[in-house]
């Protein structure tokens, strides 16, 4: 079997919704394996939802999409989860659970996979050094600042070393500092091999990461 | 692997117990509502195997045959050969007018004396029949001793059918009566569990998108709530148990003098192993079908 290049392909992509609304129209896009690929636009230009449509949150109204070999169109609900394993995901709004520890929120991920209980202490604390959260790990969230709360989300989203790492605006309520230390982590995530999708309007930061970028305008691909 | 199962079990119970703890008001209500309900099942258990015992059913049935005053003596055995004959009958005993004086003079006991003044014995020669369990059946006693009763030596047959089909009717009517409670009882603590766990489920609906989204399937999301609606169901098992325990202690003394004047035997017993634990069992069932019943109304709702 030939190694995938592409671990993302995206053809004639349509998402329109209840509501007549047309989210994405005709999308075609591919991602090569280790590539960091950021996706701008303004608010409401469809970045989100063709990130919900990479981890079959949604699901596209017409044309194919393929994630790591696997028409995700075609899986069945009660298979999403194979395909969610082998993805990380990481929001603006963090989406860490507050009544857990970070160890917690963190090993929660390897949990569901069953894993035994050393396996589980020692890729989270892996995680969590890489993060720079290693001697906060038995802190809740709400003791811990933003851009820590974020990075306990990215160190969630890597621990199970995932194909494809989505990351829908992840420094939108960072201050700038903070910000540039989110960004540095994933460009490090993305040195050690995991395929990056970053969506963000900030188009300075995109300026600065010099990466391949994607502008999306009302649902279209304006340029690449 | 074992031991992985081993760990996910305790897991989803650690959850399961994790979410009825927290689950306040809306999960005493739960537990209070299969605790009553069960109450009535431990109530029907005891009811049902000591109405048999009450009314002396165990016992096979008697029936006397009173015999007519002209029937002489040489005709008493090939009456009771006859009737000897009969496949319902267990025992036939002849009772001569002679024999049922000295039996009633037996049963006055000081009071006898009252006896003295007749001139004649009154008492009618009969037949003493022990019936055996087939001949229970209504239809059949019926039968059977219709065809007694016009027989030319009988005067008259005293079988207590209609004590029978009153018994019968009573008890049909006692366990319909339970059954019916109990099934309604049953089916509003099904709804309450169903509701109690959505409420739980609506509660943690981030932290469930969260699972979604790290890959946990639907078993794994849902199988702690499961557990909450079976351990909510042991609990009001044990709970409807411990008060039944209570009540029949303290009942026990105030009503065993009452059993001994009226029915056949003198003390209630408590409910056996084998019904505590279909009690417990029934418990863990209802609360594990609210569970179901919850997750099939949100799919429906998803819809």
């Amino acid at each position: 079997m030939q190694p995938l290049s592409a671990i993302v392909q995206m053809f004639h992509v349509y998402k329109t919704f209840d509501d007549n609304y047309r989210a994405l129209i005709d999308i075609n896009l591919r991602i090569e394996k280790g590539e960091f690929l950021f996706l701008v636009g303004p608010s409401g230009a469809g970045k989100t939802t063709l990130m919900r449509l990479l981890f079959r949150e949604e699901r596209a109204s017409s044309g194919q999409i393929i994630v790591y070999g696997r028409n995700i169109n075609k899986i069945k609900a009660g298979r999403i989860y194979q395909l969610r394993r082998k993805i990380g995901v990481v929001f603006q709004d963090f989406k860490i659970i507050p009544t857990k520890t970070v160890f917690d929120n963190v090993a929660y991920v390897l949990q569901v996979l069953g894993q035994p209980k050393s396996e589980i202490e020692r890729k989270v604390y892996a995680a969590l050094n890489r993060v720079g959260l290693e001697k906060r790990m038995d802190h809740y969230p709400k003791k811990l600042s933003g851009g820590e709360q974020q990075r306990v989300a990215i160190a969630r989203a890597v621990v199970n070393d995932p194909v494809l790492l989505l990351a829908d605006e992840p420094t939108g309520n960072l201050d700038a500092d903070r910000a540039h230390e989110i960004m540095k982590l994933f460009n490090d995530i993305n040195l050690h091999g995991t395929t990056v999708l970053m969506a963000t309007h900030n188009i300075g930061l995109v300026g600065k990461m010099k990466k391949r970028a994607i502008y999306l305008r009302e649902g279209k691909i304006a340029h690449c | 692997m074992l031991i992985a199962r081993i760990r996910q079990i305790l897991y989803f119970l650690h959850q399961g117990v994790k979410n009825l703890s927290v689950g306040g008001i809306s999960a005493i209500i739960a537990v209070t509502s299969i605790t009553c309900s069960l109450l009535l099942i431990c109530l029907y258990f005891i009811i049902s195997s000591h109405l048999t015992k009450a009314f002396d059913l165990e016992k096979d049935i008697r029936v006397v045959l009173y015999l007519k005053e002209s029937v002489s003596k040489n005709r008493i055995e090939p009456l009771q050969q006859k009737l000897t004959n009969y496949e319902e009958i267990l025992g036939i005993k002849y009772v001569s007018k002679e024999k049922a004086l000295e039996k009633f003079h037996h049963i006055l006991g000081e009071d006898a004396i009252i006896l003295e003044g007749l001139n004649n014995n009154p008492l009618p020669a009969s037949f003493e029949i022990e019936l055996n369990h087939e001949a229970k059946e209504i239809n059949r006693l019926k039968s059977v001793l219709h065809q007694w009763e016009v027989l030319p030596e009988v005067e008259s047959v005293q079988g207590g059918v209609e004590w029978i089909e009153k018994l019968s009717g009573f008890i049909i009517a006692l366990r319909i009566s339970l059954c019916f409670l109990g099934g309604i009882l049953i089916i509003i603590s099904l709804f309450i569990i169903a509701s109690t766990i959505h409420l739980t489920i609506d509660n943690r609906r981030d932290e469930i998108s969260i699972m979604r989204l790290v890959g946990a399937t639907d078993w794994y999301i849902k199988l702690p709530f499961l557990f909450e609606g079976v351990i909510e169901g042991i609990l009001g098992g044990t709970l409807a148990i411990f008060l039944f325990w209570v009540f029949y202690e303290v009942l026990r003394w105030r009503i065993t003098p009452c059993l001994q004047l009226i029915f056949n035997f003198s003390e209630i017993n408590f409910l056996t192993m084998k019904q505590i634990f279909i009690v417990l069992l029934v418990g863990g069932v209802i609360g594990g079908g609210g569970s179901l019943l919850s997750f099939f109304l949100q799919s429906f709702q998803h819809r």
